[in-house]
């Protein structure tokens, strides 16, 4: 038998994978004589109410019937069930997917170090946020169950940009109701529903979740230096401890 | 004692023991589908490549009764009362084989709460087969032999939903379904096991239907009748859901007293009592019926109502009196 070597940190990729808005695109029709282009989706809508949704300024990939990325657009309207981009030529691609969230994973100066370096990229400096992180290094228990890989014991940080002048209440309109509490939500629900981890209900992950308006080194009084060059709020998640499962490579969709 | 050279080359007496890569070993059962005796899967079943796995069984939730699938999902815990196989002892100390395993399974349901329970002891007096399915999203069936790709559910005694445990302060309120597998099914979940491995998750694609609760929110008169249409313990109206897609005539079905079918001449959202405002000719004196479309013709409409990976809808059947 080959021994068996999982990445906690691709797991979560394909976490945050399931967490990005998308949807099957129903027509791409151009606007009047303008280079923009409405996409429009099928269900369900582009924009879900309470749920993290795209947004105008975020950008999309739009790809093919096999999911591989044709091109990627920043989008300059949202509507319910469709959104505007731009393009010199008729965009084509069967389904689109936000690439928001964005996630990275590592130690947290090497995960500053890298937003640091979109910063110098005209347009990839707009795709950082939000942000979901994986803090690195983490203990794992293995060989404790034949069903589980480890138990690792994790933190992650749900990022989004804000501004230095806001105050809370400015923040929870903002940032918290609209952005950071939806991803959260929609993170546990992906923990359980992606089945890379032994759990039983989004509602049965057990953590410690930690609001940070404005997220920066602690200072006696107020948090001060920002972690990652920006300001930001998050939610801290800490003390994840999930049931990481051996992973199968049984065919799919295949009667045995 | 066997004749040694039959026992050597019975092609039964035998199993290959080398250790693969992959081989199939089961995680938690998380979830399970009450299937109809006569319900099968096969490669047809499947299409190519499984194209067409989770579209069919999303339309078996909704078929009609006797057709239909009811998935059941968000076990926490199971409590594995089965029979462990018996054996006699000789007086000599000798021991022999003498009954086979008997499964037992009792899961812990998460979520559904009492209403789910109420409708589930529906099934304390049902026949049905089940599928179990696991957290790796792996559906276990059983082969039925009659051609090599044709797979059912296990044979079940007894499927009981026990009442609902009052909550204590530490633990919270206990909703328990038992699975009571027949004699056959153990031979059908060890010699005879099936599986297969989804591509998809099953307990947020393949959901089953919900009740409609459809009311009288005013007495009808001989030229209107006035419906409300609720889910969630009331909480959902769906004519404030669903708007236009639920107020046209092709969402419902009314009949006569002598079970004909009557077609409304207008379906609109009700001004004055909210729900749906029927205009059509109702004969006096007499009791109507009303129900909504059966929920394959729901999530068939344009814009569908009810459709796939969203859960089925099905209501009651309202006897509305025509004063």
């Amino acid at each position: 038998m080959s021994f068996e070597v999982i990445h906690i940190s691709d797991l979560f990729a394909t976490v945050v994978q399931r967490m990005r808005p998308t949807g099957t695109i129903l027509s791409i029709v151009k606007i009047g004589t303008t280079n923009n282009y409405t996409v429009t989706s099928t269900l369900p809508n582009v924009v879900k109410s309470g749920e993290f949704s795209l947004r105008a300024n975020d950008y999309v990939d739009l790809l093919n019937v096999s999911g591989v990325l044709i091109k990627s657009y920043q989008v300059v309207l949202v509507t319910s069930n469709s959104f505007v981009i731009t393009d010199a030529s008729l965009p084509i691609g069967t389904t689109w997917r936000s690439q928001a969230p964005y996630y990275e994973h590592g130690h947290v100066l090497e995960v500053a170090n890298t937003l640091i370096s979109k910063n110098d990229d005209a347009s990839l400096k707009y795709q950082k946020y939000p942000l979901v992180v994986l803090i690195q290094d983490m203990k794992e228990d293995i060989g404790k169950k034949t069903h589980d890989y480890s138990n690792p014991n994790m933190t992650i940080f749900i990022a989004t940009l804000t501004d230095a002048t806001y105050k809370a209440e400015k923040r929870k309109t903002d940032n918290f109701t609209p952005i950071l509490y939806p991803l959260y939500k929609k993170l546990l629900n992906e923990i359980h529903y992606s089945r890379l981890f032994c759990t039983f209900s989004p509602k049965l992950i057990e953590h410690t979740k930690f609001d940070r308006y404005y997220w920066g080194k602690e200072g006696e009084f107020a948090n001060s230096k920002n972690i990652f060059n920006d300001w930001l709020d998050a939610i801290e998640i800490s003390g994840l401890i999930l049931k990481v499962k051996s992973q199968n490579n049984l065919i799919k969709n295949q009667i045995h | 004692m066997s004749n040694l050279l039959e026992t050597l080359t019975n092609a039964s007496s035998y199993g290959n023991t080398g250790i693969q890569t992959t081989s199939f070993e089961s995680t938690e059962i998380i979830g399970a589908i009450l299937v109809p005796k006569a319900w099968r899967i096969n490669n047809t079943y499947l299409g190519t490549l499984g194209a067409s796995l989770k579209s069919n069984m999303q339309a078996d939730t909704r078929k009609a009764i006797g057709l239909r699938i009811f998935p059941i999902s968000g076990f926490g815990a199971i409590t594995d009362g089965s029979q462990e196989a018996k054996f006699q002892t000789f007086g000599y100390g000798a021991r022999k084989f003498a009954l086979d395993k008997k499964y037992d399974f009792t899961f812990d349901l998460l979520e559904g709460g009492i209403s789910l329970i109420n409708a589930m002891r529906a099934f304390n007096k049902a026949d049905y087969d089940v599928l179990f399915w696991n957290s790796d999203n792996v559906l276990l069936c059983t082969k039925t032999g009659v051609t090599a790709d044709e797979r059912k559910g296990f044979s079940v005694n007894n499927i009981f939903v026990d009442g609902w445990k009052p909550a204590d302060g530490t633990n919270a309120t206990g909703h328990k379904i038992t699975f009571s597998m027949s004699m056959a099914a153990t031979k059908e979940m060890n010699e005879n096991l099936g599986y297969i491995a989804c591509d998809f998750d099953i307990a947020t694609q393949i959901k089953g239907c919900i009740n409609v609760l459809a009311s009288s929110l005013h007495t009808a008169s001989t030229t209107k009748m006035y419906i409300g249409l609720t889910t969630n313990e009331g909480s959902v109206d769906l004519v404030t859901l669903y708007g236009s897609s639920i107020t046209k005539a092709g969402a419902i079905i009314l009949k006569n007293a002598d079970g004909s079918v009557n077609t409304p001449s207008g379906v609109a959202a009700g001004a004055t009592y909210g729900g749906l405002e029927i205009t059509g000719t109702f004969v006096t004196s007499t009791n109507m019926t009303f129900q909504l479309e059966t929920p394959t013709a729901l999530a068939a409409l344009s814009p569908a109502i009810g459709a796939e990976p969203e859960n089925g809808l099905e209501s009651n059947i309202l006897t509305v009196a025509i004063p």
